[in-house]
C-alpha cells in the first residue's frame, strides 16, 4: 500500500480555442500580419498563466476560417508544446462564421463526457458573416450554445476594424457583463489578444467559483492610430 | 463493549488562493469527549462576492460541532437520528444566520465592501459569508451525518468498504454548491445516520472538495481513500495518520489549486497501540 492517501491527482484539462478570420479582408491593412504577430505573441502569455495555474492543464487548439473551415491545430496541444505558425488569408474568402461555429460545435460535442474545466473561446473577426455555406450565423452560435460545453464556455471576442460586425460579436459572447473590444491598429490587436486570453484562462479556470459569475476587467485603452478603421 | 472513537483533522490553502491573495476560507474543528467523536469541514466560497467567507466557514464548523454535541444524548438509535439530525441542521442554518448578523452588527460593511453587497437588503447579509458544511458524530450506536453544500462525507466498514451516508444533492453540477448563505439553505440539508454494530463502521472522514477535485479516478477516489485509512491506521496507527496529513493535503491543494480540507472520526481499537483503557483527549481543535 502506497503511503499516499486518495489515489493519484492530475490536473484538469483546459481546452483554449481560438477560432480566427482569415477570409479576404483580412488582407487590407496589414490584418492577417498583425494577427500573426498578435498570435505569435500571446504564446508566451499563455506560458506564463499555465505556470499561475497550476491545476489546469492548458491545451490550445486553433480553427481558422473563410469562405472554409479549417482546423489549423486540431488536435489540443499543451501551451508548452505549442508554437504559433503563420496563417495566410484567403483572397475573396467570405467570412462564414456560422459554419465555423457549427464545426467547433462537433469539437465540443465530441468533449461533452470529459471531466475539465469549461473551455475557452477567443473569436477574432473583421467582417459581417456571410452563410454562403448555408449555415448562418445564427444556426452555427445555436448548435455552439446546445452543446454542454459551449454553453459552459467562456467565451470572449474580438473585433478587428470598423467593419467588424461588433452586434454578432456581442451575440456570441453572450454575456452582457464581458466586455467586447475592437483592435483599430495592429498594437490594439496585440493587446486585447492578450488580455483575452489571460481573462479567458483565468475565468475558465477558476477552481471555486461560488454561486456568482467571474468578472473580467477590460484592459486600459492601447495607443496607436485607428488605421483601420479610416481604410476604405 | 462500548465502542470509544478518536479523530483528527488538517487543512492546507490552496494554491489559487495563495496567487489570488485570498486567506485560507476552509475550515475544520475536532470535538472528542468520553469516546464520542464530532468533527466537522466547510468550504468557504472563494469568489470576491463572499468577501467574508473564511467568517462563514469558522461559524459554521463551531455552530455545527457544538449542536452535535449537545444532541449526544438523542443520538442513541440509528432508526431515530436521521430526524435529530435534521432538528441540528434546522437549529444550524438558524444559529448560523444569526451568528453572520452579529457579526455584520460588530464589523459593518464599509468601504469597498459596499460595492458587492447592499446592507439595506435583508438577502444579501449572509452572502460575503457563504460557505458549505459538512459535520460527522459517531458514538456508541451511529455514526451521522449534517451536510450543505458539496464536499464528500464517507464511512468506512471494518472490512474497508466505503458508503456514503448521506444522498447526494441534485442541485450540485461541480462548479457551483449549495450554502448556507442561499436563500433557502434548509432545501439543502442532508442528513444521514448508520448503524455502527450492523454496519461493522470503524471509521468515517469529511472533505472539502479541494481534496476531491483534481483526483484521476474521479469515482473511485472515496472508496480508496476509505480503504487506505483504515489500512493506515491498523499498520501504523493514528500519529502516523496525523503527522501525514498535512502532506496528503498539500498535493491536492498544489495542484487543484483549492483550499483542502479532511478530517476523520476512528474506532480508537483500530489503532494497534491503542491503549484500551486510555480515554481520548477532550479537548477541542479548532481550526
Amino acid at each position: 500500500m502506497s503511503d499516499r492517501l486518495g489515489g493519484a491527482l492530475g490536473r484538469k484539462p483546459l481546452h483554449f480555442i481560438f477560432v480566427l478570420d482569415v477570409s479576404g479582408s483580412m488582407l487590407r491593412g496589414g490584418r492577417i500580419q498583425a494577427l500573426n504577430n498578435a498570435m505569435a505573441e500571446v504564446v508566451p502569455h499563455l506560458r506564463d498563466e499555465a505556470r499561475a495555474n497550476p491545476h489546469a492543464e492548458l491545451l490550445v487548439r486553433v480553427l481558422a476560417f473563410a469562405t472554409e473551415t479549417t482546423w489549423v491545430v486540431e488536435e489540443p496541444t499543451p501551451i508548452e508544446q505549442f508554437h504559433w505558425e503563420r496563417l495566410p488569408a484567403t483572397p475573396k474568402g467570405f467570412t462564414e462564421l456560422g459554419s465555423a461555429l457549427s464545426v467547433l460545435a462537433e469539437s465540443l460535442h465530441e468533449m461533452d463526457n470529459a471531466s475539465g474545466y469549461p473551455p475557452a473561446i477567443i473569436l477574432v473577426s473583421d467582417g459581417r458573416p456571410t452563410d454562403s455555406t448555408g449555415i448562418s450565423f445564427a444556426d452555427g452560435l445555436q448548435q455552439v450554445l446546445d452543446e454542454r460545453w459551449g454553453a459552459a464556455a467562456i467565451r470572449l471576442a474580438l473585433g478587428v476594424g470598423r467593419d467588424a460586425d461588433m452586434h454578432s460579436l456581442r451575440r456570441f459572447i453572450g454575456n452582457e457583463d464581458v466586455p467586447l473590444l475592437r483592435a483599430d491598429n495592429p498594437q490594439q490587436l496585440v493587446e486585447y489578444i492578450v488580455w483575452a486570453s489571460k481573462a479567458a484562462s483565468r475565468g475558465a479556470s477558476r477552481p471555486v467559483i461560488g454561486s456568482a459569475p467571474v468578472t473580467y476587467t477590460p484592459p486600459s485603452a492601447a495607443g496607436g492610430d485607428p488605421i483601420w478603421s479610416t481604410l476604405a | 463493549m462500548s465502542r470509544r472513537w478518536t479523530a483528527l483533522s488538517g487543512t492546507q490553502i490552496g494554491s489559487v488562493h495563495v496567487r489570488d491573495g485570498l486567506p485560507l476560507q476552509d475550515a475544520h474543528t475536532v470535538l472528542v469527549t468520553d469516546g464520542t467523536a464530532v468533527v466537522a469541514v466547510a468550504d468557504g466560497h472563494g469568489h470576491r462576492l463572499h468577501f467574508r467567507s473564511d467568517v462563514g466557514s469558522a461559524l459554521a464548523v463551531r455552530i455545527s460541532a457544538e449542536l452535535l454535541t449537545a444532541a449526544l444524548p438523542h443520538l442513541t438509535d440509528p432508526a431515530t437520528a436521521p430526524g435529530v439530525l435534521r432538528e441540528v441542521g434546522t437549529q444550524l442554518i438558524s444559529r448560523w444566520t444569526e451568528a453572520v448578523h452579529d457579526h455584520v452588527a460588530q464589523q459593518p460593511f464599509a468601504g469597498d465592501d459596499l460595492l458587492l453587497v447592499d446592507p439595506a437588503d435583508p438577502g444579501q447579509r449572509t452572502r460575503p459569508y457563504g460557505s458549505t458544511v459538512l459535520a460527522m458524530v459517531a458514538t456508541d450506536a451511529l455514526l451521522g451525518v449534517v451536510q450543505i453544500g458539496d464536499g464528500d462525507a464517507v464511512v468506512v466498514t471494518s472490512a474497508g468498504t466505503a458508503l456514503r451516508p448521506v444522498p447526494e444533492d441534485p442541485d450540485l453540477d461541480g462548479s457551483r454548491t449549495t450554502s448556507l448563505c442561499q436563500p433557502d439553505p434548509g432545501a439543502s440539508l442532508r442528513v444521514g445516520a448508520l448503524d455502527v454494530r450492523a454496519e461493522d463502521l470503524v471509521l468515517g472522514y469529511l472533505c472539502t472538495d479541494g481534496f476531491s477535485t483534481s483526483r484521476v479516478d474521479a469515482d473511485g477516489w472515496w472508496r480508496q481513500t476509505g480503504e487506505e485509512l483504515v489500512g493506515f491506521a491498523r499498520q501504523h496507527g493514528f500519529a502516523w495518520i496525523e503527522e501525514r496529513l498535512p502532506g496528503w493535503l498539500e498535493e491536492p491543494a498544489a495542484i487543484g489549486g483549492d483550499d483542502t480540507t479532511l478530517a476523520l472520526v476512528a474506532l480508537t481499537s483500530l489503532d494497534p497501540g491503542a491503549d484500551p483503557g486510555a480515554t481520548a483527549s477532550a479537548t477541542p481543535t479548532t481550526r
